[in-house]
């Protein structure tokens, strides 16, 4: 298989995956619980947004790495387009999980370790974004961004699934085991949509990531020649 | 289990006809993109050949 090939195939597996899983999700029985009845599918999507940001983060993380060894401008723009696409993930993360907390709960917010840690989790890469667009010199500016941005990856992951862990009883479901890969905590009958749900939305969620990268470097590419043509003519 | 086949196969493929549709919405995306970065590299390489 040559790489356009697979450039396409992955693509459509990744379709045929998440298709499976939608199907699948939607229809598949799962274990009748009190309170959460039938939101109990939301697992399925809810925490695929998740999985697919710390997943587009950590890549992030180890581009913000590659940067500071050679500062090469590519490895500055890969990282600033994983905090993009992470965002995205982690907003709609948050969003699903405030619908279903309305309807389990009743309410959109509940002072809880794991919905706090995942709000700071953001912060600190909105904070990213903030301090990218404070400082005008490209070269300072990647530098800077790329050490902070490691700090950010190892604080958002402590915050999301490490202090929910041990600051005490969550009502979050989950924070007390790990309900997605470990195998007493997963109903074995939601695990043939959960498995390739996880892998279907981290695929899925890698590329967009490739997109939003390609339109940043074509944009950057297209200033860069406006700003030479017009140096030419005057 | 009877309760929740109450047409709820109906929504499901909805939901999959939409995320079908936004899948093939990122492939045309993907063919503009390309048709863009060929056009940068042209231009860039035509500017390279302007200043020798």
């Amino acid at each position: 298989m040559n790489k356009k090939n697979f450039g396409y195939a992955w693509k459509i597996f990744t379709l045929v995956i998440m298709l499976y899983v939608i199907i699948g999700g939607m229809l598949f029985e799962v274990p009748v619980l009190p309170v959460i009845h039938q939101t109990i599918r939301n697992i399925y999507f809810h925490v695929g947004m998740w999985f697919s940001m710390i997943f587009i983060l950590f890549l992030g993380f180890i581009f913000s790495l590659a940067y500071l060894r050679g500062f090469k401008q590519k490895y500055d723009r890969m990282a600033l387009a994983t905090v993009k696409t992470g965002l995205v993930f982690g907003l709609l993360g948050i969003v699903t999980g405030m619908i279903w907390a309305k309807n389990t709960w009743g309410a959109f917010w509940v002072n809880d370790p794991k919905l706090n840690g995942a709000a700071v989790g953001i912060l600190v890469y909105l904070a990213y974004m903030v301090l990218r667009a404070s400082l005008d010199d490209q070269e300072r500016r990647a530098r800077l961004a790329a050490v902070y941005k490691i700090f950010a990856f190892v604080i958002m992951f402590v915050f999301i699934m490490i202090l929910p862990r041990i600051s005490g009883p969550s009502i979050h479901p989950g924070v007390d085991g790990n309900p997605a890969l470990a195998s007493g905590d997963l109903d074995p009958m939601m695990r043939k949509v959960f498995y390739p749900a996880i892998l279907g939305w981290i695929l899925f969620s890698y590329w967009i990531y490739t997109l939003v990268y390609r339109i940043d470097n074509v944009t950057d590419k297209l200033n860069q020649i406006n700003a030479n043509y017009d140096g030419n003519t005057r | 289990m009877m309760e929740i086949h109450g047409k709820i196969y109906v929504v499901a493929l909805v939901l999959a006809v939409i995320f079908a549709g936004l899948g093939l919405f990122l492939f045309y995306l993907e063919r503009k993109i390309s048709a863009l970065e060929k056009k940068a590299d042209m231009l860039e390489k035509e500017n390279a050949d302007d200043k020798k």
